[in-house]
């Protein structure tokens, strides 16, 4: 394709994906592909929490392992990921809270409806049009409430699988002390 | 980390392959805000300014001819004028009467004639409007003495890049930005402060602190972000009004000065990954708990403490839903409240408009970030405790 069709979007469009070109919003089993597309141009928060968690690793390690003669890949799993464990446990923690609270994406690609054959008719969209749809306010506080108890339960699962796999440095003497 | 070049390259190649389709919106955003208002959303979507010109050949040069459907009265653009000329018999050749040409036209770089040419459609005459660019003007005086030729075989319609930088202060002219400006670094200032101060204390105590119920505290804590803001909504609404804050800015600023669940975690998670021998070392040189976290934990966390400075200024930055619902007169509008009135208003007749104003509402977050950024990447490399 020439440089100047490069320019126009929909060439663009049509040259990755092909002259019929998918319905992304039209067809059940593409819409939540999209939205978990879409969500990928909100990774730039969880990008800047990893800089600054790598930013707290002192190099004296990678000196250290340096002089051990580690490689890149022994580098990387021995210490950048145990260090940032405590961001990584964050990052994921956010994930799942985040996650199951999935709303303004799906509410502004298909509506308070879950579009088409209510493919994407999530938890919170079922409530808010519960809510402000069909003003039955009472059923979309239970439900309300059933969401927070499912997600403080997962993430109490998460809290404890902790030890497992999370590294905090400044605890390294005999945990709490 | 040492690279061989041609890993530096692959890792060029893969960071730009992601960086490219993340950058379209932008370029799409920046492209439209450059474009005339008309045809934006007609097909093919383009994202440079592009528009049809039929061309015109003036002293050997190509010039974009614009065809324009609706005339009318329309006035000429700022600091140009209508310039009316005359065709000759054969209607191949014009000639523009020096009289209609105004010095502040001569001075301008862009020029603008309009022209009438009869021909071959007698009933509907085409009315060309031309845009001749970049002539000083010294070549102008020499272009209006001549006579501008143009052959018909040259107005076949072709693709031109056409920027209209003008969309900006345009855009700037139809809304009222200080007031608003001033009313959003007031909260800006004020939840930075908050939240970053109350959410480093809070998360040095959850890390480091030894208290009875630590770990359920620290659950309620968490368990704030559980409910999702559409829920607690109301609520918090009939709270801020009972206590008489509406049409104010408290709702905004008092709740950031009672931490953030968000923030506390992260600063939590990272005040945990300090080694705590140097709280020892500080302790035994006679700090207290404050002295101690102001002193040598703080300084230690800088990174977090510039995260959280620029997550809470993009958030409130762009916070729409708390403004709209908290504030009523217009006067204590947020530039967010202000940006989607104005979308309102303009978004169907010159979303051209509307794409300039988000740029540049956008251009602040820009600035703090890449200063951040900055900042973040020069600054304290945690050296450790060696032992």
């Amino acid at each position: 394709m020439r440089i100047c069709e490069l320019l126009h979007i929909d060439s663009v469009i049509i040259w990755i994906f092909g002259a019929n070109s998918l319905n992304w919003l039209g067809e059940p089993s593409l819409i939540i592909p999209s939205i978990v597309m879409m969500s990928l141009w909100g990774v730039g928060a969880g990008m800047i929490i990893y800089l600054a968690g790598l930013q707290s690793i002192p190099t004296t390690l990678y000196e250290a392992a340096d002089i051990d003669g580690a490689g890149f890949w022994s580098r990387l799993v021995h210490i950048t990921i145990p260090m940032v464990s405590p961001v990584i446990f964050f990052n994921f923690v956010m994930g799942v809270i985040g996650s199951l609270q999935v709303f303004m994406q799906a509410y502004l690609l298909v509506g308070p409806s879950g579009g088409v054959g209510r493919a994407a008719n999530f938890y919170m969209l079922y409530l808010w049009s519960k809510a402000f749809v069909q003003q039955r306010f009472g059923m979309a506080c239970a439900m309300a409430w059933i969401l927070f108890i499912l997600i403080i339960g997962l993430t109490m699962l998460v809290f404890k699988s902790s030890p497992l796999w999370v590294y905090y440095e400044g605890e390294k003497r005999g945990g709490a002390r | 980390m040492r690279l061989t070049k041609w890993q530096k390259i692959g890792l060029y190649f893969i960071m730009t392959a992601g960086a490219v389709p993340m950058l379209i919106p932008l370029f799409w955003m920046i492209g439209t805000s450059l474009k005339p208002s008309l045809g934006i959303d007609e097909p093919p979507l383009t994202l440079l300014p592009r528009s049809k010109f039929h061309t015109l050949k003036i002293d050997g040069r190509t010039f974009p001819v614009r065809t324009i459907e609706k005339l009318g009265d329309e006035k000429p653009p700022e600091g140009k004028a209508w310039i009316k000329p005359v065709f000759e018999e054969n209607r191949n050749t014009i000639t523009i009467p020096e009289r209609w040409v105004s010095r502040e036209t001569l001075k301008n770089n862009n020029v603008v004639f309009r022209l009438f040419r009869g021909g071959e459609h007698e009933t509907d005459d085409i009315e060309v409007l031309v845009v001749a660019r970049d002539k000083g003007t010294a070549t102008l005086d020499v272009l209006v003495k001549k006579k501008i030729e143009i052959p018909r075989s040259v107005l076949g319609p072709k693709d031109m890049l056409d920027p209209r930088p003008g969309n900006y202060p345009e855009a700037i002219s139809k809304m009222d930005l200080l007031p608003q400006l001033v009313n959003t670094l007031v909260i800006v200032c004020w939840s930075i402060l908050g939240t970053t101060l109350s959410c480093a204390i809070v998360g040095y105590t959850f890390a480091r602190g030894r208290f009875v119920g630590r770990k359920k505290l620290f659950l309620v804590c968490i368990a704030t972000m559980m409910l999702p803001a559409q829920v607690t909504m109301i609520p918090r609404f009939i709270l801020f009004k009972s206590l008489g804050w509406i049409d104010t800015y408290y709702p905004f600023i008092v709740p950031t000065f009672f931490g953030n669940a968000f923030f506390i975690f992260l600063f939590r998670q990272y005040f945990l990954t300090i080694p705590s021998d140097l709280e020892e070392a500080a302790r035994i040189d006679g700090c207290g708990h404050f002295g101690t976290f102001w002193h040598i934990m703080l300084p230690m966390a800088k990174p977090i403490v510039l995260t959280c400075m620029v997550f809470t200024f993009m958030g409130v930055w762009n916070s729409f839903m708390g403004p709209l619902i908290y504030l009523n007169s217009e006067y204590n509008y947020t530039l967010a409240i202000c940006l989607a009135m104005f979308r309102g208003q303009y978004e169907s007749m010159q979303p051209n408009l509307v794409m300039a104003a988000s740029a540049m509402m956008m251009l602040p977050v820009l600035i703090i970030f890449f200063l951040a950024q900055k900042a973040f990447m020069k600054g304290v490399v945690v050296s450790g405790v060696k032992g």
